[in-house]
């Protein structure tokens, strides 16, 4: 028997179908297999039943054999939407959501009305944020299916994604008006307003229409759409932060008040409940900017002191007062605040008080309380002034502050005799060691950090923070081998670490691995630790395909909402930006020096790096060799079949090496963070390290100004502008009239409307980078000012007292390379060993 | 220290506090779930920087026969933060969500057997007691310690009051 299409099956068989169908919806697929092949035995040509078995071998793993029998299905039946259906779910899954989109339209052409397919294509078209598409398609399903209340919060949710604010209200509102009221009883606990019936998904579409009022500036709707339902709300703590958040954009400061202190009755450790709730009792002390008049700061602190004697035990409370206190108000308060969690043992009271370092007066202040507390209480185990005796303990920690401070401060042999001291005292208290390693990495003495932290990790085994910050620490210290080891304490006998860190999408580590393997000079295996990472981001991206349907079933709109919006920006967050960075500005090294070139220039001196040196060289023959023999493989980022690929075949990364698109490959981190990360600077200064290198005058030019909006003054982008203009300068002639046009009207404004000479010789260096910067800029514009330059790279860095281990090492490289002066750059390093004397770096 | 309502921008940090502390963690999509199923219920810590130290995720379990009640599937909290007391403020930050939206009437747990650090954490300062052994609850085949805490203090008297009446109806 023939039959191409199930709706001319018998009745029993069609329902065999539907059973497949469902079993494939219920991911059995050995159990679908099973029946489509008793099914395709009976009718051999049966288009719908081999398409359908297509797609479950496809999700069985066999792709290439599913998509031959789902092409080969719809030769027959060319006419069958479920061919045509059943092709656009294969190409969805893989991710060709063009193919799809085509797939799924045919599908509709044939089965205009068909749910199944209209809601999938709504779930891709949201997937790729094709908005004016999905709110034509969230049209049809409206229309068909008036009766369901998904197919208007759908439509609300398409209209709100473009924008239409008042639509997607009053999408809402015509359901709701339609809809039988949620629960009889609209009545609430008197004293406290709880609501007497609770309906979750009313309640969570209530306030997704507050959020739509209130997004489409709609305030006072949106405060009477909250009074209104009041008694509908479950979700009591929302209600009440939207209510007052409202109240205040509309200036009711009295009743939002109200609001917020009782929000900060309910948690007083939230920070927002009490910034706001200061800006409703006092919006002019709040919006003073820093440094506050006496009488604005005497207020405030008033204000602070009335609640914390209702609050006493409000950390946040405590804490923020110290940002704006000032002189002997912010002595005493700073001075109560040590003391209190020096006694109770607060292992991270440093990290807490440390962003008030930025104000040198401050500073002033802990550089005279810390160290009075240690020597008062290592005297006579007393805070100063005081008589009342304190444990031993209450000493050990004002050390550990002492030392934090000391390190803060780059006080380093200080530092490490205060904890030294503590663990003579104590040696099982583990923050000692880890502050010890802590103290050690700042030093840039990783191998000893990493030492450090062992012993820490060798007192506590079970503990898992221990675990990793131990690995974290052997990976500074370049013992890749030995972190994996450490990170298997928390495996499984058979887990392989890399693998299953990967599975748990532990990006830490993965970068961590990354930056251990390039300061190796193995680029390759760097560059493969920063795809994991790239990688990891697809599929939390990918993550986001059930909750399309899932949301708007359970009705938590507003949380949805968040989901679209970090999904979009996804790759903004820091640990992509990290993996990033790293992985560009290796491609950037790659692209300068061809394969181990590059590597060897990221090494040193010491006897360790030469021999990594000529293992490199070694390598590179033997690359160059076999690239001879063999035309090179694509890299495998594609990887098309996507059958079981337990063994890697490009262990070392070589593939990424070989590749003749660096400059391609390198985008596939350049673009996410010009969508993502605009807000750094890195950004756009690498974005133009990779356009200058491709020849993009236009996009050089829109990161040049990209970047000059963030910072000005950055000294790389200094040296960027300076690099822009010669090359313009050298090959403008070349460029088309329009490019021309835009660049001339641009260039001048990134100058100042100076000459590069100019421009450089305008330009005020404050750190040592900067110096360094637009001394390298100097050399562009004047080559014969080279030893002025040098001079004044050396002079800066004999006065840079406060310049990192980074830069010290920057600017010896650049001495070293750039300007060619091997004797200049010693003297640097001589600088460097003086100011970080324990730093592995110069030894 | 800021105690507030965990949002899907923080899910990625939990998860990354998740993974330096505890050895059972969870995918993206995992976190996912519970902050678009639960969006009232998680919360989490961040220091002056703005980065998560510690947070409580957690669920209501929808059993359709059992009376409502909450699930914290984790709670964590770095060690470099802890002695601030943030495992209680965030504990009860959740279970009081749990009440106010969902009418909880108790929260569960599971604890490893082995870890008496937490059942001390648990039991000692958080209020649960052990409701019952779980045999090879975990994955590798060890034990948990099934724990409850009841929830009746953060009710109203008023609904308090009625729910017991119902109760003995």
């Amino acid at each position: 028997m023939n039959f191409t299409k199930t709706e001319s099956l018998p009745a029993a068989d069609q329902k065999r179908f539907n059973m497949i169908v469902n079993a494939y919806e219920r991911k059995l697929y050995k159990k679908g297999l099973k029946w489509v092949d008793q099914l395709i035995k009976k009718y051999h040509d049966y288009a719908d039943a081999i398409s359908m078995r297509g797609l479950i071998i496809h999700c069985m793993g066999k792709k290439e054999e599913g998509y031959t029998a789902a092409k080969g299905a719809l030769k027959i039946g060319l006419s069958s939407h479920i061919c045509w259906h059943v092709l656009g779910l294969m190409h969805r899954s893989d991710k060709n959501y063009v193919e799809a989109m085509k797939c799924y339209k045919m599908a509709l052409r044939l089965s205009p009305e068909n749910q199944q397919i209209l809601r999938d294509l709504c779930l891709l078209q949201t997937h790729i944020r094709d908005l004016d598409g999905l709110k034509a398609t969230r049209h049809i399903i409206l229309a068909s299916k008036p009766s369901q209340r998904v197919s208007w919060v759908g439509l609300a949710i398409a209209y709100h994604l473009l924008g239409k604010h008042d639509v997607a209200v009053q999408t809402l509102q015509a359901y709701e008006d339609n809809d039988k009221p949620a629960s009889t009883d609209v009545t609430t606990y008197d004293r406290d307003g709880w609501p007497k019936a609770l309906d979750f998904e009313k309640s969570e579409m209530l306030m997704y229409k507050v959020q739509l009022l209130e997004e489409g500036g709609r305030i006072p709707e949106a405060i009477a759409c909250l009074d209104k339902n009041k008694a509908l709300i479950s979700d009591l703590r929302a209600w009440k932060e939207q209510r007052g958040a409202l109240l205040l954009k509309q200036g009711n400061r009295a009743e939002a008040e109200d609001i917020f202190r009782g929000l900060f009755d309910e948690n007083p450790n939230n920070r927002n409940y009490l910034t706001t709730l200061e800006s409703c009792v006092d919006p002019a002390g709040v919006q003073t900017g820093a440094p506050l008049d006496e009488s604005t700061e005497l207020r405030r602190l008033a204000f602070y002191d009335e609640l914390a004697a209702k609050y006493p035990r409000s950390n946040i409370l405590q804490r923020l007062q110290l940002n704006f206190a000032t002189g002997d108000r912010f002595q005493s308060r700073v001075d109560a605040y040590l003391q209190r969690r020096i006694r109770k043992g607060v292992p991270t009271l440093f990290t807490d008080i440390r962003s008030l370092y930025a104000d040198p007066a401050k500073v002033a202040v802990f550089d005279k309380l810390i160290p009075a507390y240690v020597a008062s209480l290592t005297a006579s185990q007393t805070f100063p002034g005081s008589s009342a005796k304190e444990t031993s303990d209450v000493v050990l920690w004002a050390k550990f502050l002492a030392a934090m401070h000391d390190d803060k401060l780059g006080r380093t042999e200080s530092a490490l005799k205060h904890l030294e001291d503590g663990i003579a005292h104590t040696p099982t208290l583990i923050e000692l060691y880890t502050a010890k390693g802590r103290v050690l990495k700042h030093a840039g003495d990783y191998p000893a950090a990493a030492l450090a932290l062992e012993t820490a990790r060798d007192l506590d085994t079970a503990d898992r923070y221990l675990n990793g910050k131990c690995a974290k620490y052997q990976l500074r210290a370049g013992r890749i081998t030995d972190a994996s080891a450490t990170v298997k304490f928390f495996l499984k006998e058979n887990e392989e670490p890399v693998e299953k860190l990967a599975e748990m999408q532990c990006m830490w580590f993965e970068t961590e691995r990354g930056k251990a393997f390039a300061q190796q000079g193995d680029i390759g295996r760097a560059l493969k630790q920063f795809y994991l990472v790239d990688k990891q981001y697809n599929d939390i991206h990918e993550d986001q395909f059930d909750f399309h349907s899932y949301c708007l079933r359970k009705m938590t709109l507003r949380s949805y909402i968040k989901l679209i919006r970090y999904e979009d920006t996804v790759r903004g967050h820091k640990f992509f930006f990290r993996a990033a960075t790293e992985a560009i500005r290796l491609y950037l090294a790659l692209h300068d020096k061809p394969l181990n070139a590059a590597a060897e220039a990221v090494l040193g001196d010491s006897a360790e790096d030469k021999e990594r040196k000529k293992a490199l060289s070694k390598q590179r023959r033997a690359q160059q060799k076999a690239q001879a023999a063999a035309p090179t493989e694509k890299p495998a980022s594609k990887d098309a079949s996507g059958k079981d690929k337990k063994e890697d075949k490009d262990a070392d990364g070589a593939s990424y090496l070989q590749s003749t698109t660096l400059l391609e490959d390198v985008m596939t981190f350049v673009r996410p963070l010009q969508q993502h990360a605009t807000q750094h600077i890195e950004t756009h200064l690498l974005a133009f390290e990779v356009y200058f290198r491709k020849n993009k005058p236009l996009l050089m030019l829109q990161s040049l100004k990209r970047a000059q909006r963030i910072d000005a003054n950055n000294a790389d982008l200094h040296k960027a502008i300076v690099q822009f203009a010669l090359r313009v300068a050298a090959n403008g002639a070349t460029y088309q009239p329009t490019v021309s046009t835009v660049i001339n009207q641009a260039l001048p404004e990134l100058l100042n409307k100076q000459t590069p000479k100019q421009f450089v010789e305008a330009y005020k260096p404050a750190t040592l980078l900067q110096v360094l910067r637009n001394a390298e800029a100097r050399l562009l514009v004047d080559p014969a000012s080279k030893s002025q330059a040098i001079k004044l790279v050396v002079d800066a860095a004999s006065k840079a007292s406060d310049a990192t281990i980074e830069t010290f090492s920057t600017v010896q490289n650049a001495l070293a390379t750039t300007f060619g002066d091997k004797a200049s750059a010693t003297v640097v390093a001589d600088l460097a060993r003086k100011q970080y004397p324990r730093a592995t770096l110069w030894k | 220290m800021n105690v507030r309502r965990a949002t899907i921008d923080d899910l990625q940090n939990m998860q990354h506090c998740n993974l330096m502390c505890l050895p059972e963690n969870y995918q993206m999509k995992y976190y996912l779930y519970h902050a678009l199923s639960w969006p009232q219920l998680s919360y989490v810590a961040e220091d002056e920087d703005g980065k998560i130290v510690g947070y409580v995720l957690a669920k209501m379990e929808e059993e359709p026969n059992d009376e409502p009640h909450g699930h914290i599937t984790s709670l964590a909290v770095l060690r470099s933060h802890r002695r601030l007391g943030l495992a209680r403020t965030l504990m009860n930050q959740a279970c009081q969500s749990m009440v106010e939206t969902f009418r909880a009437h108790y929260v569960s747990l599971h604890v490893r057997k082995s870890n008496r650090a937490a059942l001390h954490l648990y039991r000692d300062t958080l209020q649960f007691s052990v409701s019952e052994i779980e045999s090879k609850y975990y994955a590798d085949g060890e034990d948990a310690y099934a724990m409850k805490r009841m929830l009746n203090e953060f009710f109203p008297k008023e609904l308090l009051q009625e729910l017991k009446t119902n109760k003995t109806d």
